[in-house]
């Protein structure tokens, strides 16, 4: 028996596939805008954690102790369980 | 080898030596070369027109060689009708046969097969035939023909009237087999044919040029070639909009089923009238892929199951160069439905599979013909039933029908009713549906391809961080609690001391961000932490504040513990340059321990990448709920739901 050569695969027709609708492009483009972020983030060293922001003269260098921070100065901290 | 006819005494002539008849061209006699000279096998009837619109005498290419079509055979099917078969001569002088039905074409040869072939009573439609050497089909037709005319010259002693007992396989490959039993009783074994399905454009006949120029044509339908006639019953006018391939038609005035193979006749006189206006009027045209199909028949059929009766409507489509097509409309869904070659699907285990696709089996049960519209290329009968299965794979479902000496398989395309509005421009919107259909895709169900996506690209972007952040240590310090003084606003339930701390200055490279780790080993007890963060050469600040505490202990025999003695910050990137660290430290701990504190800078952040996958994941996760939902909604038509559809649902 010889086989039958080059078969040129199935007689039928392909498989369609439905076309993307904008809620999955939409979905896409958001997806791929937090990564994008993500890595923005990564590479500039941006952090979300809070931080707060202040300049010091240069004396507090040259006075150590003498300077509180503002955390405990003004808001008097009292922790513990 | 020029002869003149027993017959009729024209001239005949054998123009391949190795052919055993020559079809006579004046009086269609059979005449066959034998070692005792010519004889006269009998006499076929007038040809009708090939359907294919090849021409005896036309050439083309196969595979390289060129060839020759020196002749041509129709055959009558049991069930009416015919179909043709014409013979190849090759250039390097091999014979082939090429086949054409509902579009397809074939071109096979007459092979010697590697195994003793079954008894044609042994096998049956849907059975495989295994062939040898690995080669194993699927039957798609087992039955009876009888030779009914020829032309030309055959390289085979095909007598007029000869029934010829054969099976029809193919498989997944594109691999097509015929196997010939002969007549009943015939002394010589079976002959097998095995070939290929091939494209029209392989053959270079011209056929796909032929086809395109016609499908073109915008007016082309064949309900403009249609021919009337009259009902023998009641004598109604009918037009027959596919003379030549229509063998029955329903008479639109007395629902009468007519045998128009021949001169009408009766099939069945009982056939209901539904005066209801379908919603595609028989002879509508409508263009499917590039494709101008006339809708002839309609038909109701209707599956019982044991969860109750379900129907459903099929359109028979025809298109002169694309064949039959079906559209099936279930409830207010729609499929655009193509006939299959039997072995172009394989049925396994709760599934099927088509071109490397799954589909899921989704019901299974015995159809039946209860209405009857149009014509349609069958002697339909009301009561005509086959045992059907259907397979699905959003938007396309396969169906299986299974009747004594048929198997037949289709697939089916998902149609939203918009598109077939469209296609048969339709002046009102179809009825619509309030189920899901067996293969109605989600509408977005591409999103799981993108979530897919999303997902790589994930892990790329996580990869290139981990790869990029090289977590530099730029200090670590260890400092004692050692010389705190008493905080002036403490209570006696905060009594503590604060200590402050100054590292040395640490060089930052900037514009990466910068952790800074405390650890203090707390015993039931807590520590605030204000850690400053100073870029020496400006003066600018950076703070936060944090509390560690720890506490454990055995309460009913139990180990317990709660928080941490550490804690990390992650400072945004600030200038380069020489920095320090400010501590100051709040705690009761008593005096001695000692704080560790690290910086380090451009680190992985992890706090970011879980942020970043719920940030991915609410979305995907709402996706998927509504594509759980409607596979759910989908399934509980079905007696297969997956058995993770089923553990979800409400019954």
């Amino acid at each position: 028996m010889s086989e039958p050569s080059a078969a040129s695969g199935p007689p039928g027709p392909r498989l369609p596939r439905p076309p993307r609708t904008g809620l999955v492009w939409a979905y896409g483009a958001y997806g791929l805008a937090v990564l994008l972020a993500y890595l923005l983030a990564g590479f500039t060293g941006y952090s979300y954690e809070s931080e707060e922001r202040d300049s010091l003269p240069l004396s507090v260098r040259q006075a150590p102790g003498g300077y509180r921070s503002y955390h405990l100065w003004h808001s008097g901290y009292q922790g513990g369980k | 080898m020029r002869l003149f006819c027993p017959s009729c005494g024209a001239a005949l002539e054998f123009r391949y030596d190795d052919s055993f008849v020559r079809v006579c061209a004046s009086c269609h006699s059979a005449v066959a070369r034998t070692d005792r000279g010519i004889d006269t096998l009998g006499q076929f009837a007038d040809l009708a027109p090939s359907g294919s619109g090849l021409e005896l005498g036309a050439s083309g290419r196969y595979q390289g060689q060129p060839f020759v079509l020196a002749g041509r055979a129709e055959y009558a099917h049991p069930a009416g009708g015919s179909w043709e078969e014409w013979f190849i001569k090759l250039g390097d002088g091999r014979w082939g046969w090429l086949s054409h039905a509902e579009g397809r074409w074939a071109v096979l040869f007459r092979t010697a097969a590697a195994r003793q072939l079954p008894a044609f009573e042994a096998l049956a439609p849907g059975e495989r035939l295994s062939l040898g050497q690995g080669v194993e089909l699927a039957i798609g037709e087992h039955a009876v023909a009888s030779a009914r005319g020829a032309e030309g010259e055959l390289p085979f002693l095909f007598r007029p009237g000869a029934l010829v007992r054969f099976v029809d396989a193919s498989d997944d490959q594109g691999r097509v087999a015929t196997v010939d039993y002969g007549e009943h009783g015939a002394s010589e074994g079976p002959e097998l044919y095995l070939g290929r399905w091939v494209s029209p454009a392989e053959l270079g006949l011209g056929v796909a040029e032929a086809a395109a120029r016609r499908s073109a044509e915008p007016s082309r339908a064949p309900a403009g070639t249609g021919q009337r006639l009259a009902c023998p019953n009641c004598g109604g006018s009918i037009e027959l909009r596919v003379p030549g391939r229509s063998l029955s038609v329903a008479c639109p005035y007395c629902g009468s089923l007519l045998d128009c193979e021949g001169p009408l006749s009766i099939l069945a006189r009982l056939a209901e009238v539904d005066a209801g206006r379908p919603a595609i009027p028989l002879g509508a045209v409508g263009r499917f892929e590039g494709v101008a199909y006339t809708v002839t028949g309609r038909l109701r059929r209707q599956a019982k199951y044991p969860g109750g009766v379900f129907d459903w409507e099929e359109y028979l489509l025809y298109a002169p160069d694309a064949g039959y097509r079906w559209l099936v409309n279930a409830r207010g869904h729609y499929s655009f439905v193509t006939p299959l070659p039997p072995g172009a699907a394989i049925e396994g285990d709760g599934g099927a599979r088509y071109r490397g696709t799954s589909f899921k089996l989704f019901d299974r049960g015995r159809a039946e013909v209860t209405h009857v519209w149009g014509e349609f290329y069958w002697k339909v009968a009301l009561g005509e039933a086959v045992d059907t299965a259907d397979f699905i794979a959003p938007p396309a479902m396969l169906s299986r029908e299974r009747s004594a000496s048929e198997l037949h398989w289709s697939l089916g395309v998902y149609l939203a009713r918009e598109q077939v509005k469209a296609a048969f421009a339709l002046p009102k919107s179809l009825e619509a549906s309030d189920e899901v259909a067996a293969n109605q895709p989600f509408r977005h169900m591409r999103w799981t391809g993108m979530a897919v996506s999303l997902a790589a690209l994930l892990v790329a972007c996580v990869a290139v961080r981990l790869v990029s952040a090289d977590a530099r240590q730029a200090y670590v310090g260890r400092f004692p609690l050692e010389g705190g003084v008493s905080d002036p606003s403490a209570t006696a339930a905060t009594t503590g001391s604060s200590y402050v701390f100054f590292s040395p200055p640490f060089e930052l490279s900037g514009g990466r961000n910068v952790e800074v780790e405390l650890e203090l080993p707390l015993s039931n007890n807590w520590a605030y932490t204000s850690v400053d963060l100073i870029h020496e050469g400006s003066g600018a600040l950076r703070t936060y504040g944090t509390e560690l505490s720890y506490y454990f202990g055995v309460e009913s025999g139990e180990r317990w513990s709660e928080g941490s003695t550490s804690d990390t910050h992650l400072f945004s990137a600030g200038p380069a340059g020489s920095h320090v660290l400010r501590l100051e430290v709040q705690t009761p701990a008593p005096p001695g321990e000692v704080l560790r504190v690290s910086v380090a800078e451009n680190v992985f952040a992890a706090g970011q990448l879980g942020w970043l996958l719920l940030l991915l994941a609410v979305p995907t996760a709402l996706l998927a709920l509504a594509h759980g939902a409607f596979e759910r909604w989908r399934w509980s038509n079905s007696d297969f739901a997956p058995i993770y559809l089923r553990l979800g649902s409400d019954e």
